[in-house]
């Protein structure tokens, strides 16, 4: 019976490290299902990653994999699988070998190990490399292999360690395609280290934000984005707009005035901060309808502007497409959708703008 | 599907580096090389040629030079059994290197306090002098020495020094030569073992299915490379042997050494006949581990 | 022991020839042969030189061994290297000994220089200082019956042995040391037959 994946509380600090690398943290997956967990640099996904494969031993909490507590299973038995961010396939083994290195170890015959590794390269789209030398396939290649080889295990679980970063746009994307392939065919358990949001979106049905060790919201991918647990997951999903005010009867009051919240869901009452995706207000020229703004400043985001506008007192935020030719210090109007809208508990202290460029890189 | 396409592209190996720059540069780099070059061959090949030379008879101290294989058989059976006898102590000591220094280098890469310990006692042999390791392993192993002593068992001590199996000598070697292997395992293993040994476990290898698919073929370049170096080594030294060793039979170099200082000065030849047979034999020993190395993938 | 078993060193040439060998060494191979079960390790092997036999000896594995020196016993003897019991042993038959002797190479370009370094370290006081066990334990080459007053005087103050009977004692019945050209047949013969015979 597959009931997936169950962390209980896992805590775990380094020596001569402050900062717990985990702290009290509680994840439920779903067999089958894929989870991202995005975090920026240091706030212990990889701790998280290696210690559900056993290679880092927790101070307290456990991990348990349908329902047994894996606690005293050594990583060799976990029926996991890892895929981290450098390929290392085998120097000493050809590309096949690699792959059929899980059967090998099992004491699979050789030529059953190897049919079966040839399908697993077929299924990377790396058919007849199997003769290869490892050094001469390219990054990307190799990784894929590593994928290959990976799955040539049969894990239950596949821990993905920031497989893709290394790889150069393109690349990645058609990376994403194959995973989306390999969980259609194979359908695997997934936990994906990320710090890339757009790729987490791209390949995830489950988003896991982590900070500083704790786990601060476990959703699904479109509910991080509009229902945010905290501002700082707004923050950390790149959310920008934070619009102080007090909630009353699902209505927000601010300095822009009264926004109905979204009715299917409850609301709690009192000072909570409005938070809006820059990508979903909506910008219009200064004869329409929708609250006035004064634009400060215009950012190129190669097809797209991000648009830095001032709104009684309120500092905002929109991408914009590039054709209503806006320049700094024109008039627009502004609307903001009610089913985008969402608030957090609590005032916010404002953030200084105007705002540095939201990317994971800059924060790492 | 345009990832397909994408892929298809990117399935080409990478070009190489540019042939006329990399020509270039190792012509520059052979250039740089060529002094040190020069001086060993001529140190090494002029005294590899006087030395057959003088094992023909082209060079004797008296008498006119006559070319003759008279030197090659004036000891011809002690000459075999001396080959017999040196490859059996420098393989036997080799093997035992290997396993011990194979076995070091794991533990060094524990990283614990017994790997920094391991580490340490290993860098602390490497500067003893052979000679020193020889007298101090008499020290301790012969029969009036101090562990006979330390067990009382001075009549039932075996014959470790200048017994029948050479086992001091064996000891002395595989002592030395296994700090040796040990280092230079650890050296190679260091950079990247955990990475693929964490790799290996999550691929469902145990530890002895680590050690064995992933571990040792790893270190297997460095252990052929280190073995080799003191196998030659052991074959071609003599002062452990004749410390620890026995009169007869003799090892090949100690052979050599005493009829170099033989009181008949017409036994130099013959000195040097088994100094030239123990050099073909060690570059045998280097050329069969230059084809073992080439059959290694890893080593490309 | 070549002596010996050829009846005395009389019937011995001292200067190498083959014919002697020939006559000689098998009575000699064979006394060895038959030592063997007697010997360290039963005669499988043997020490390599007269350092590890003396090694041997002070280590307790042999009951006796062999020097030119027997005034260095004294001091080997007192700090504890040799056993305290350890004796010299004087045959009937006499012993082998020798002198050291300086010579003057004939291609020497110095020889009225070396002649006096020669006659300095065959004076009296040299010679005696020598013998002095705390020194180096060597006996003199000078004939005592030739010695100045002053000298005979500088060799009786030398402390005696426990270990090492007087000079006189030792030197009964010497037998003369063969030429130089039986080493390499004796030894080349006993490696063969005795050593490599195993």
């Amino acid at each position: 019976m597959r009931q997936g994946l169950d962390l209980q509380g896992l805590s775990k600090s380094f020596k001569g490290s402050p900062v717990p690398a985990l702290e009290e943290f509680s994840l439920s997956l779903a067999p089958g299902s894929c989870t991202a967990v995005l975090g920026p640099s240091g706030s212990g996904k990889s701790t998280l990653l290696r210690t559900v494969a056993g290679l880092e031993i927790p101070d307290r909490g456990s991990v348990l994999l349908d329902g047994q507590d894996l606690a005293a299973v050594r990583p060799e038995r976990r029926g996991m699988a890892m895929v981290f961010q450098r390929p290392l396939l085998f120097p000493h083994l050809n590309v096949l070998d690699n792959v059929a290195f899980a059967a090998t170890i099992r004491g699979v015959p050789r030529r059953r190990a190897r049919a079966d590794a040839e399908a697993f390269l077929d299924l990377v789209q790396m058919e007849g490399t199997g003769k290869r030398v490892v050094s001469d396939l390219s990054g990307g290649q190799q990784q894929r292999v590593a994928i290959a080889r990976g799955l040539a295990a049969r894990p239950e679980v596949l821990l993905l360690d920031e497989p893709f970063s290394a790889l150069d746009p393109e690349l990645r994307s058609a990376m994403h395609e194959l995973l989306a392939q390999v969980r259609e065919k194979l359908n695997p358990t997934i936990l994906m280290v990320t710090h890339d949001r757009d790729e987490a979106a791209a390949v995830a049905d489950h988003l896991a934000v982590i900070s500083e060790g704790k786990l601060l919201q476990h959703s699904t991918v479109q509910e991080m984005y509009t229902r945010p647990a905290s501002l700082q997951v707004s923050r950390l999903m790149g959310g920008t707009n934070e619009i102080p005010g007090t909630v009353r009867d699902g209505v927000h009051y601010s300095a822009l005035g009264a926004h109905a919240l979204p009715g299917n869901h409850q609301w709690p009452e009192g000072p909570a901060t409005m938070v809006i995706r820059q990508e979903r207000i909506i910008l219009l020229d200064e004869h329409s309808p929708g609250l006035p703004a004064v634009v400060t400043g215009i950012r190129n985001r190669g097809p797209r502007k991000l648009v830095t506008m001032e709104a009684a007192g309120v500092n905002l935020h929109a991408e914009a497409t590039a054709s209503p030719a806006l320049a700094t210090g024109d008039a627009v109007r502004i609307q903001l959708p009610t089913p985008e809208l969402a608030v957090v508990g609590g005032t916010s202290e404002h953030r200084s703008a105007p705002l540095t460029s939201p990317d994971w890189k800059v924060l790492a | 599907m345009p990832a397909a396409e994408v892929l298809t592209a990117r399935t080409r190996p990478r070009p190489r580096t540019a042939a006329g720059h990399g020509t270039k540069a190792r012509v520059q780099g052979l250039l740089l090389a060529v002094p040190a070059v020069l001086l060993v061959a001529f140190v090494v090949v002029g005294g590899s040629a006087m030395v057959a030379a003088q094992s023909l008879g082209l060079m004797p101290l008296v008498g006119r030079p006559e070319l003759s294989t008279a030197a090659y058989t004036a000891h011809g059976g002690d000459l075999l059994v001396g080959v017999g006898l040196s490859l059996a102590i420098a393989g036997a000591s080799t093997v035992l290197a290997c396993l011990i220094g194979f076995a070091a280098a794991l533990i060094m890469m524990q990283g614990r306090w017994c790997g920094k310990l391991v580490a340490a006692m290993s860098s602390l042999s490497i500067p003893v002098p052979h000679i020193v390791g020889a007298a101090t392993a008499g020290l301790l192993l012969a029969d009036s020495g101090l562990l006979a002593r330390v067990f009382g068992a001075a009549e039932r001590w075996p014959d470790v020094v200048g017994g029948q199996w050479w086992l001091a000598v064996i000891f002395e070697y595989a002592w030395k030569e296994s700090a040796f292997v040990g280092l230079v395992v650890a050296g190679t293993l260091a950079t990247r073992s955990v990475d693929y040994e964490e790799t290996a476990a999550l691929l469902g290898a145990g530890r002895l299915g680590r050690l064995r698919h992933v571990l040792l073929p790893l270190s297997l370049p460095a252990l052929i490379i280190s073995g080799t170096i003191a196998f030659i080594y052991s074959f071609g030294s003599y002062e452990v042997a004749w410390l620890l060793g026995r009169p007869y039979p003799e090892p090949l170099p100690v052979m050599a050494l005493r009829l170099y200082n033989s009181v008949t000065l017409t036994a130099r030849p013959e000195a040097a006949a088994v100094a030239v047979v123990t050099a073909v034999v060690s570059l045998g020993a280097a050329l069969v581990a230059l084809a073992c190395l080439r059959k290694i993938p890893l080593w490309r | 022991m070549l002596y010996s078993v050829s009846g005395g060193y009389a019937k011995v040439p001292l200067a190498f020839d083959q014919d002697a060998f020939d006559r000689l060494s098998p009575a000699l191979l064979n006394e060895l042969e038959d030592l063997k079960p007697s010997l360290w390790r039963q005669g499988s092997t043997y020490p390599k030189s007269s350092g590890e036999l003396d090694a041997l000896y002070a280590g307790g594995q042999v009951d006796s061994t062999m020097t030119y020196g027997p005034a260095t016993l004294t001091k080997l003897v007192a700090d504890g290297t040799y056993p305290a019991t350890t004796k010299v042993l004087t045959l009937d038959e006499g012993t082998v000994g020798n002198a050291s002797f300086l010579a003057i190479p004939s291609t020497s370009g110095q020889r009225s220089g070396a002649m006096v370094v020669a006659n300095i370290a065959l004076s009296e006081e040299q010679q005696a200082t020598k013998a002095d066990p705390r020194i180096w334990g060597q006996f003199p080459v000078l004939d005592s019956d030739a010695l100045s007053p002053e000298g005979r005087a500088l060799f009786e103050q030398l402390p005696t042995s426990p270990v090492v009977p007087g000079y006189e004692v030792l030197s009964k019945n010497a037998n003369p040391e063969l030429a130089a050209e039986w080493v390499p047949a004796l030894d080349e013969a006993w490696r063969r037959q005795i050593l490599a015979g195993g």
